[in-house]
This record gives structure tokens, C-alpha cells and sequence, in this order.
């Protein structure tokens, strides 16, 4: 383990999201991302198809608020 | 004691001759699906099964359904399309597993019967029986016929890259069966262009197939239940728009054109709608007029009895509805493109798309609802739905205030099913 605290910091970031999305107060959500992102919920069959369609697709963090 | 049951009742019974008031029973009975399928989906009508684009090369082939039927779509070595049913003529055997591929033929597993693309038998293991110290043991019998024993073949059109299948061979064509008025509209969005496949959306709804072609047929809900639509004016009560059926009233087109306010170019004004409502990445709404919509912003067609054909601003797609019993259907969404699509007005699309189906910005999703109401006619079959919002007649309409494509689409049932 070359960098222990980066890696605590990234479990306790995962931590925080799964505790953020499970308690169901989704305007705590778009918090855990950049300005600048991405957010895909892409079916398998899409992807294995070669086709881009997601169920969800966000490119950025507003369209994260807009959907909450 | 033989009293007769009050709440399950055996037949659906309709109160005279109108269909404003469909009893629940028409959605309870698994008998009465059967007879469904066999007057909808197997006789006298066409069923949706893909796109041509699913399949551009020889030997490309997708998996759907007609009906509750199994079907392949297959093109073949000399570029025709066809569509044969997924059972081996052997011992019955849905033989086709993979969603999609591409194959020179089909063969079943269980005894390796083989088939063209087409659907003629062509080999048929140990057929002249096995040699076997001098002696021919077993093989088929002297008379059997390979070409008797194909697999079954429906009858195919295309139109504007669609293809439609029929197990009746009698039936009427394509075009005659969405008569005129469906036909301009099916034309609009199918105009010639060669279509790109963007991806799929499934969804099993709990609840029975025609609830989802009464869905859009139903203006009523989308400014009410999908309050996102009225928020940025996609759908609302007041805006121009027209309901059309086929002169036998079992499709229909519901066409709307969103308030510009006079602006005839780019609709980006998404924030005048709803002062207090403004989106953060207003992309979402980057709607883009294009030549062939011809002035309506959103057309949702129903074909009866399966499918939907949705062109919503700048998402389009085909909606397939696959029942599965009384009380189930897969809803299953393909959603497309146009091969001279910029690629901006490709991620416009894609983006978009995200506003409806299983995740969509419209609030509760349509299928939510559907399962609802599946759930009130189980518990209360002898009750019946009240579908009178605009009268109790059926006609087209210039406004968005009624139910009269449901009660179209039920003078049709009622007709069909001698009920």
C-alpha cells in the first residue's frame, strides 16, 4: 500500500455516497461530483451492442440536480 | 346455494352498446387474452417486429415476438427480410436463444434439424438411417418431405425502414390496414431516410397490454401525472393539437405542437414557462426543430395492437408491446436515429431520451400507473373504468380534453370480439 491515507480517503468517500444515496436525500447526491461529469446507467445489451444509449446519461453536474 | 358470483364475474359485462365504461373484467381474464391473441395478434392484423436497421447484413437476425409467438427477423443471403417462427418443426423446440447474430442458417440444438434463413428445411440428421454392418437402420420414412416441414413463415412488409409481420397470410396490406390518415403520419417519421439504432430500454410491466396502448391514447394524463412536461411546455392542455384515428378507430395519432410564442426558430425559452423552475444545464431542452417534423413538436401514434411510435421533440422510437399473460407485458424501446444525423443532433437525441421511458424526467412513469390499475381491476373485476372525459362518443378531435381514442380503440375490441 503505497498512499494509505488516499486510500482511506477513497473508502470513506464510497462510504459517504452508498450512506448519502441509501438515506434517500437525493440532494445530497450531485455533492459527490465535479462541475464537469459523467453519470451513465447503461444496459448491458447497449454496451455489448456497440450502441450508446443509457437509460440514465448526465454530463454534467447540473443535469445531476435537474434530475433530483 | 348455486348463487352466481357478484365480484368475479365469468364474462365482461358492458353496460349497452358505448365503450366509455370498460368493466375491469376485460383486463382480468387470462381466457379472454387468449382469445385476444388469436383475434389481434394472429389474425387479420399486422405486428410490429423490428427494424431494418437491426439486420443490414445477410444473416443478421433478431429474437422478438408476435403476439406471445416467438419470431426471428432474419435477412438472407440475397438481401430479403423474413420472419419465421422460433419452434423446430421437429419436436417443437424454441431453438433460437441469443437477443440477436448473425448466422448462415438456423440450427436446433436437441437433433441438429437445420433450416435457411428463409426457413426451408434443408438437413435432417441420419434422414436415410445409419449403415450398419450391411444393414440401413432406422431414417425417416421413403415420403418424407423436407419441404413440408419448414418452419412456419409469417408474411412480412416493410415500410420506411419498419418491418411488420403477419401469421395471416390473408391479410389485408400494410398500407390499407393504418388507412390514410395513419399512414401520412407513420410516413412522416419513416420518410425514406435510412435509420441509425441508438439502443434499447426494456421494461416488464405488471399490468395488461392494453393499458399501454390506451396510455397514448389517453391526452388527459401527460399534463397531470408527467408535471415536468407542463413545466417546460412539452405537453399541455393548451397547446395546438389534434386526435386522428383510421376509420375503423383501432390506431390513432396524437399530435401536438408546443407554445412558441410566436418564435418560429430555435425553442430554447425553457425558463418562461415557470418562473421558479429553471433547469442547471439547460441542454436538456436544447430543442432543435427539424424540416420533417412540419410543424408538430410531438406525435404519438398507436398501432394497434403493438406498438407505439413516438416522436417527442427530438427523441423518436418505437415502443414494442410484447404481453406475456393477462397481467404482464415487456415493453420494449428502441430508440433511433437518422444516418445523416450531425453528431450533435445525435447526442440531442440521446440526451433527450433520458427525459421519458423507465428513468425519465416525467415523473411517475407510466408504467407505475399501469401497475396500479392492473392492481384495482384484479381486486374488483366486476366493476368498470369511466373513460367519458369529451363525451361518450367516438370521433377525431382539435384538442387534447377527452378520451375518445380509448373509446375508439374499445368500439373496435367490442366489434372484433363479439362482446
Amino acid at each position: 500500500m503505497k498512499n494509505l491515507p488516499d486510500y482511506f480517503e477513497l473508502v470513506q468517500l464510497y462510504g459517504d455516497y452508498a450512506s448519502a444515496v441509501d438515506s434517500g436525500h437525493w440532494d445530497l447526491w450531485p455533492g459527490f461530483f465535479t462541475d464537469k461529469c459523467s453519470y451513465r446507467l447503461q444496459p448491458r445489451e447497449n454496451h455489448e451492442r456497440g450502441v450508446p444509449l443509457a437509460t440514465l446519461s448526465f454530463e454534467s453536474k447540473g443535469v445531476l440536480e435537474d434530475r433530483v | 346455494m348455486d348463487q352466481p358470483s357478484t365480484v368475479f364475474p365469468t364474462e365482461p359485462h358492458w353496460e349497452g352498446e358505448g365503450t366509455s365504461r370498460i368493466p375491469f373484467a376485460t383486463y382480468t381474464s387470462e381466457e379472454l387474452h387468449k382469445k385476444e391473441l388469436e383475434r389481434f395478434f394472429y389474425q387479420g392484423h399486422w405486428c410490429y417486429v423490428g427494424l431494418e436497421a437491426e439486420i443490414p447484413n445477410p444473416g443478421d437476425f433478431k429474437r422478438t415476438v408476435v403476439g406471445e409467438r416467438s419470431v426471428i427477423l432474419v435477412r438472407d443471403g440475397d438481401g430479403g427480410i423474413n420472419v419465421v417462427e422460433n419452434v423446430c418443426a421437429h419436436r417443437g423446440m424454441s431453438f433460437c436463444r441469443e437477443r440477436s447474430g448473425n448466422r448462415k442458417d438456423f440450427t436446433c440444438a436437441y437433433h441438429q434439424w437445420n433450416y435457411t434463413l428463409k426457413g426451408d428445411l434443408q438437413g435432417v440428421p441420419f434422414r436415410r438411417g445409419v449403415k450398419q454392418d450391411g444393414k440401413v437402420n432406422g431414417g425417416m420414412p421413403a415420403d418424407f418431405k423436407p419441404e413440408q416441414h419448414g418452419l412456419t413463415k409469417l408474411k412480412v412488409a416493410t415500410r420506411g425502414g419498419v418491418v411488420f409481420a403477419s401469421f395471416d397470410h390473408e391479410v389485408e396490406p400494410l398500407e390499407a390496414y393504418l388507412g390514410p390518415t395513419i399512414l401520412g403520419y407513420f410516413d412522416r417519421l419513416f420518410n425514406g431516410r435510412k435509420l441509425k439504432i441508438l439502443g434499447y430500454n426494456r421494461q416488464r410491466i405488471p399490468g395488461n397490454w392494453k393499458l399501454m396502448q390506451e396510455n397514448i391514447k389517453d391526452p388527459y394524463h401527460p399534463g397531470l401525472l408527467h408535471t415536468w412536461f407542463v413545466t417546460f411546455g412539452l405537453w399541455r392542455a393548451d397547446n395546438k393539437s389534434e386526435l386522428k384515428m383510421d376509420e375503423r378507430f383501432r390506431h390513432a395519432a396524437m399530435i401536438s405542437t408546443r407554445g412558441t410564442g410566436g418564435q418560429a426558430g430555435q425553442v430554447t425559452q425553457v425558463s418562461s414557462f415557470k418562473e421558479s423552475m429553471q433547469l442547471h444545464d439547460a441542454r436538456f431542452l436544447d430543442i432543435v426543430p427539424e424540416p420533417w417534423w412540419g410543424g408538430p413538436t410531438a406525435v404519438m401514434t398507436t398501432v394497434f395492437p403493438s406498438v407505439i411510435l413516438q416522436q417527442q421533440v427530438n427523441s423518436v422510437s418505437t415502443r414494442h408491446i410484447q404481453p406475456s399473460g393477462h397481467g404482464h407485458f415487456d415493453f420494449v424501446w428502441t430508440h433511433f436515429g437518422f444516418d445523416d444525423d450531425t453528431p450533435e443532433m445525435q447526442q440531442r437525441r440521446l440526451r433527450q431520451a433520458n427525459l421519458f421511458g423507465p428513468a425519465g424526467f416525467v415523473s411517475a412513469d407510466d408504467g407505475e400507473v399501469i401497475e396500479l390499475s392492473q392492481k384495482g381491476f384484479e381486486q374488483k373485476p366486476f366493476h368498470r373504468t369511466l373513460a367519458e372525459l369529451g363525451g361518450r362518443e367516438v370521433g377525431d378531435a382539435d384538442h387534447m380534453v377527452t378520451e375518445t381514442l380509448i373509446r375508439g380503440m374499445y368500439r373496435y375490441w367490442r366489434e372484433v370480439m363479439e362482446a
